[in-house]
């Protein structure tokens, strides 16, 4: 029997004939947390759009499998079906209702409109975002918000949140850490990219992967977060080196 | 992709094209035509088929003297097959006009169902006039239309039973200004007459619908509304044809006269196929209070010339006209809309929807012409362009011209293109990239969409569909 979990193998990616990630190793099992940190441009969105499958992120090596098969050669929708989901940083403003989607999102899963009106007031929207271009002129409260939403209603098995916490006041950050709890809770496997680990404050990782410069340079558990919030990640990266 | 997927995403779009529909077999059986050099003696022959009175003829004879000396507008493309000589002129689909479904030909029926204009005419038309190359072949009304003493015939017809009312607007609201008009006015066959008397208000739409059966055929219908007094109308045109082995012209003419008061909508749904050269040239002239509400899809044909337009004469008369067109693998559509502001208050809006796909070349030409006089008329015009790809193409040409110092004019455009990382967000969301697309065209043109019947934004939203699943499946 195969284990369970997003594995990711040796990863090397390039962008634009550019490499950006080297050598990424991460086991991300059902009902775990793990968070990826690192400070800007060390490659934490990269890792994310590539295992989602983002056309223009090349694997140069390694592998991405999920529950046993390498999903490398499937395109980002089949990613999707098979139980994986990106919360995008700042997801692109679209001419799509966001009615349309969220209907789409809702039905694969036989999720009633009365349920997506819920979800809507329960995550502190208003019901008028429906009749909005998605993403379009959205605070980024609302970008948040609507991406949690839509994660709620793919109910994926494995869930990347990019960055979930950039642009958000204390209220969303708590919301955010009590969905952490709920998605542990059900066994989704989660991977949280984050430069400063705000969101961990009602739940703690299973595991923090330090990402620096494209490579994981460090790996532990919770109490990395304390040592890059008291000394930075240029202390980190030293001591790194160091050893 | 699962079954349930397919049935949630038609939930979404909707349905097919005509083309598609159709396939590749031609329509009717044997067909007498009129072929040859357009001469006198052609135009003539036309007339004493349709045993015209001899003012009609002299009408179409002086029709063709204008054409023979305009020439041909300079900014045209994509006309180079067209050769008027080797087209019919007239085709008689050798089909009697009937009243009755039963008494057509089961293979025309057929292509009328598969389009769902039997469905509809059942279900949600007060009137259908349905007809095959140059003739009509079935003429539907239901009771009540005929009751409140509204005129719906074939224009052959009505040529006959009120000759006075079509010897005063036949081609006087939209006279041989161009080459192709007047070459319609020579050769027009075909079309409907519609005159709704004052006071009278349909709500439910009548619909005429056009179909070219086979290549190579020149069609020239023309539609005459006259809506009096205090009166609406609600009138839906629609076309299609098969893939034809070669091109075929249409060159048809829509006019309407807009009385005190009175109310036109007149939706268009350009479905033909795409070898189909087409001209359609659409005017009203809007009486005091009078509104004219002009809705064109422009779905199908290889090249399309069309600019919905308006004469607003009387004070308070307004118009809105709404044009979606939609150009894929080289083909061209060249829209937009045209107003001339006349009397006081005068009010026109203009939205113009359109996508380039694949080397589609969308081109936006409209006029806004106020006249001294016009005083406090407002105009405005929104032009958007989805370009899905780099090989498509877009133009705006928009022409305004101000006498009126008291007048308000707007004018917005945007061209927009569909990035990577939005393909990408949506394709995370599961939909596949021609999914994506799909839902991408639904959403930008919405806003026209909501303002459709159901059955028509139903049309539109299924001739998208196909353009992108027929791709869809490869990948």
């Amino acid at each position: 029997m195969t284990l369970k979990g997003l594995l990711v193998k040796d990863l090397s990616v390039e962008v634009a004939g550019k490499l950006i990630l080297r050598d990424v190793n991460l086991e991300v099992r059902p009902g775990e947390i793990h968070a990826i940190m690192g400070p800007n441009a060390s490659g934490k969105s990269t890792l994310a759009y590539t295992i989602m499958g983002h056309p223009l992120y090349k694997v140069v090596n390694g592998d991405i499998i999920l529950d046993g098969e390498s999903i490398l050669n499937l395109p980002p929708e089949e990613r999707f079906r098979r139980g994986l989901f990106l919360a995008f940083q700042v997801p692109p403003e679209t001419m799509v209702k966001t009615r349309t989607l969220y209907t789409y999102l809702a039905k694969r899963n036989n999720i009633s409109f009365t349920k997506i009106l819920q979800y809507i007031r329960d995550i502190g929207l208003s019901e008028d975002i429906l009749d909005r271009f998605l993403n379009k002129n959205f605070s980024g409260g609302e970008m948040k918000r609507s991406e949690f939403i839509q994660m709620i209603l793919s109910s994926p098995r494995y869930t990347i949140l990019d960055e979930p916490d950039s642009g958000v006041d204390a209220d969303g950050i708590l919301m955010i850490s009590r969905f952490l709890k709920q998605l542990k809770e059900r066994d989704v496997g989660v991977l949280v990219i984050t430069h400063i680990g705000r969101v961990f404050k009602e739940i703690n990782p299973d595991a923090v992967h330090v990402l620096i410069g494209g490579r994981i340079l460090m790996e532990g558990g919770p109490e990395i977060i304390k040592l890059i919030d008291e000394n930075g990640y240029e202390y980190l990266q030293k001591l790194a080196v160091k050893r | 992709m699962s079954k349930r997927e397919d049935t949630d995403l038609k939930n979404i779009i909707g349905l097919t094209t005509a083309e598609e529909i159709l396939g590749e077999r031609e329509i009717g059986g044997d067909k007498l035509v009129i072929k040859g050099r357009i001469s006198p003696d052609l135009i003539d022959e036309i007339s004493r088929r349709k045993k015209e009175p001899d003012w009609m003829r002299r009408m179409r004879r002086m029709y063709l003297e204008i054409f023979n000396k305009l020439s041909t507008p300079q900014w045209l493309e994509g006309i180079e097959e067209l050769d008027l000589d080797e087209l019919s002129y007239y085709v008689d689909p050798g089909v009697e006009r009937r009243f009755s479904w039963e008494e057509i030909p089961k293979d025309i029926v057929e292509a009328y169902e598969k389009l769902g204009i039997k469905k509809a005419e059942a279900e949600f038309l007060l009137g259908l006039n349905a007809q095959l190359d140059s003739e009509s072949i079935l003429l539907r009304t239901k009771e009540n239309l005929l009751k409140k003493g509204v005129v719906f015939l074939p224009l052959e017809e009505a040529v006959h039973k009120y000759p006075d009312m079509i010897r005063e607007y036949f081609m006087k609201i939209f006279p041989p200004e161009h080459k192709f008009a007047a070459l319609h006015g020579a050769l027009w066959s075909g079309g409907v007459f519609v005159y709704v008397p004052p006071n009278v208000k349909i709500d439910t739409p009548v619909e005429a619908f056009f179909l070219i059966g086979s290549a190579l055929e020149g069609n020239f219908e023309h539609t005459l509304i006259i809506a009096d007094k205090n009166s609406s109308l609600h009138f839906i045109e629609g076309c299609a044809a098969p893939r034809l082995s070669r091109y075929s012209f249409h060159d048809g003419m829509v006019e309407i006269y807009v009385g005190e008061n009175a109310h036109v909508t007149f939706t268009t749904l350009q479905n033909w196929s795409s070898q189909v050269i087409n001209f359609n040239n659409k005017r009203a002239i809007v009486e005091r209070n009078g509104h004219i509400e002009w809705v064109e899809g422009s779905i199908g044909s290889k090249v399309t010339y069309v600019y919905p337009s308006a004469v607003l004469r009387g004070d308070n008369a307004s118009m809105e006209s709404y044009v979606i067109t939609f150009a894929r693998d080289g083909h061209i559509k060249d829209s937009g809309s045209k107003v001339i502001h006349r009397g006081r208050n005068t009010r026109s809006r203009i939205v113009s929807k359109s996508i380039s796909m694949r080397g589609g070349k969308t081109i936006y030409r409209g006029v806004v012409r106020i006249l001294k006089g016009a005083e406090n008329a407002k105009s405005y015009t929104s032009c958007d362009t989805l370009l899905l790809d780099d090989k498509s193409i877009t133009a705006t040409y928009p022409h305004v011209q101000n006498d009126e110092p008291t007048a308000i004019i707007g004018h917005e455009a945007r061209v927009s293109k569909i990035s990577d990382q939005l393909l990408f967000y949506l394709r995370s969301r599961g939909l596949n990239e021609n999914e994506a697309l799909s839902m991408i065209i639904s959403g930008y043109i919405s806003d026209v969409l909501s303002r459709l019947p159901f059955e028509q934004a139903a049309i539109i939203r299924g001739a998208i569909d196909l353009e992108f699943s027929k791709y869809g499946r490869v990948g």
